[in-house]
């Protein structure tokens, strides 16, 4: 495979644009927040440490988040050794624990409508990827293990906002992040396990190639659905 | 390797290299195509069915819109606040001075402890936040006073029924008044048992002090977070 991760200058082009993005998010929710920000001193009584719980919730949000396992879905789709879904999927996670962990370590309260409203078009750009169509929107389709990479650190974001609403105990913080993590990789496995599934069962029964572009449009739509509906709820609620 | 394999092989090098020949005749127009559609299923079932809100009228026809009104009442349903009743009796037209009318709640309570009082200086950097808040029970009362030395404060002085929060939809509280100003006097009866007290934010450039001045019917009065906005 292609070793030219992180050392073409046109590649990083996605990266940076997610790196940037966060960053806007970040000063945005110091200003768009406003008052709602005492919200968070209505402080949950959360009794300190709780792995199991944890563990729990993060593999139960991966497993019942459609965003991710949809982004995910489209990821695994032209992958057909386990090799290669092991690089990518090992890319995206570390992509997503970089930010879950300093999202929620830093405080900082991103919008989630606005992350869950990327995470989204995350989907609708993974399936243009795999329609070969990225070309039609950026002139330079930049390396699709950065693009994981990158989109990770977004779902991270993702990550820490839904963590952040559950507990604000600092009271083993860490090791609760932690937790959350180690059930979210979990989550990850047993999702990505049955698409796994599908997918071979899906290459055995012929057709696949035919049908693939049909999946993507779907996965396409299907995104673009997910981004329209944060959107609205950012400025609806 | 088996001929598909082979295939299979090569078709993953092609998709995760250069990208190549476009075989599947998507373009520009088709995107935007989807787009469009992703827009019409959201305005005509998203809109009404998570939101409440049904441009096209189609939601209401489908029934999408009793989605949100129903998980409304479910949240109403579940809340049974006591509330303090009690009215003034009507004035009779003949008095007997030995038999006045008792007055008890909300007029009058009878506590078997001591009133608390405390006077507290609080320190806000510009920009900074804070909540102050007394643990009451339903029906005690409480005066107050509190003053910024220098400038006005944003404050929203509310309450949050605490303990009972799993009676209550998530984060909920009520507001008793929201103010920017440099003084506020006066004084509550807890409407339930809970937090009552004072968000405060300096919105000054510099640094202020509040004095505030509480005495009433209460366990404890503490600060529960402080942090910059």
């Amino acid at each position: 495979m292609s070793n030219s991760f992180l050392t073409k200058n046109q590649n990083n082009k996605i990266l940076i644009a997610c790196i940037v993005g966060i960053l806007i998010l970040f000063t945005n929710s110091i200003y768009a927040h406003g008052i709602g920000g005492k919200d968070a001193l209505f402080l949950q009584q959360n009794s300190g440490q709780a792995m199991s719980i944890f563990i729990y919730l993060g593999a139960k949000h991966m497993i019942t988040g459609y965003d991710h396992l949809l982004y995910l879905c489209g990821v695994i789709f032209f992958l057909f050794r386990l090799k290669q879904v092991a690089i990518f999927v090992s890319l995206f996670a570390l992509g997503h624990s970089i930010t879950l962990l300093a999202g929620v370590l830093s405080g900082i309260q991103v919008n989630p409508f606005m992350v869950d409203a990327i995470i989204g078009l995350s989907v609708v750009y993974k399936a243009l990827e795999n329609l070969n169509s990225l070309k039609l929107i950026i002139k330079v389709p930049p390396n699709p293990k950065i693009a994981v990479f990158s989109f990770g650190l977004v779902h991270g974001l993702g990550l820490a906002t839904k963590l952040q609403e559950m507990t604000l105990s600092s009271d083993g913080l860490i090791l609760n992040i932690i937790s959350f993590n180690i059930g979210v990789e979990i989550g990850q496995l047993i999702a990505l396990l049955g698409a796994l599934i599908l997918i071979k069962v899906w290459r055995d029964q012929g057709g696949f190639y035919r049908h693939s572009s049909i999946f993507n449009l779907l996965l396409m739509l299907f995104g673009f659905l997910l981004a329209l509906y944060q959107i609205l709820g950012y400025f609806l609620i | 390797m088996s001929e598909k394999d082979k295939k299979a092989h090569t078709m993953t090098k092609n998709n995760n290299h250069s990208p190549q020949s476009n075989s599947n005749g998507l373009n520009l127009k088709k995107i935007i195509g989807i787009f469009l559609l992703a827009i019409m299923i959201t305005v005509i079932f998203v809109l009404p069915a998570e939101y409440g809100v049904d441009p096209s009228g189609i939601g209401s026809k489908l029934g999408l819109l009793e989605l949100t009104e129903d998980s409304d009442k479910e949240a109403n349903q579940i809340i049974e606040v006591t509330l303090i009743e009690g009215s003034f009796p009507v004035i009779p037209e003949v008095f007997d001075s030995w038999e006045p009318d008792v007055l008890g709640a909300p007029f009058s309570k009878t506590n078997n402890t001591a009133y608390n009082s405390n006077e507290l200086i609080i320190k806000l950097e510009s920009g900074e936040q804070v909540e102050y808040k007394a643990l009451m029970q339903q029906g005690d009362a409480i005066v107050y006073s509190w003053v910024v030395d220098k400038g006005i404060v944003y404050t929203d002085f509310h309450a949050d029924p605490a303990g009972n929060a799993n009676l209550y939809p998530d984060d909920y509280f009520i507001r008793y008044r929201e103010s920017e100003t440099a003084t506020s006097s006066g004084s509550i009866v807890a409407p339930f048992s809970g937090n009552h007290g004072w968000y405060w934010l300096n919105i000054e450039e510099h640094t202020i002090e509040i004095t505030l001045k509480v005495a009433g019917f209460y366990s404890e009065i503490k600060e529960l977070g402080r942090s910059f906005q």
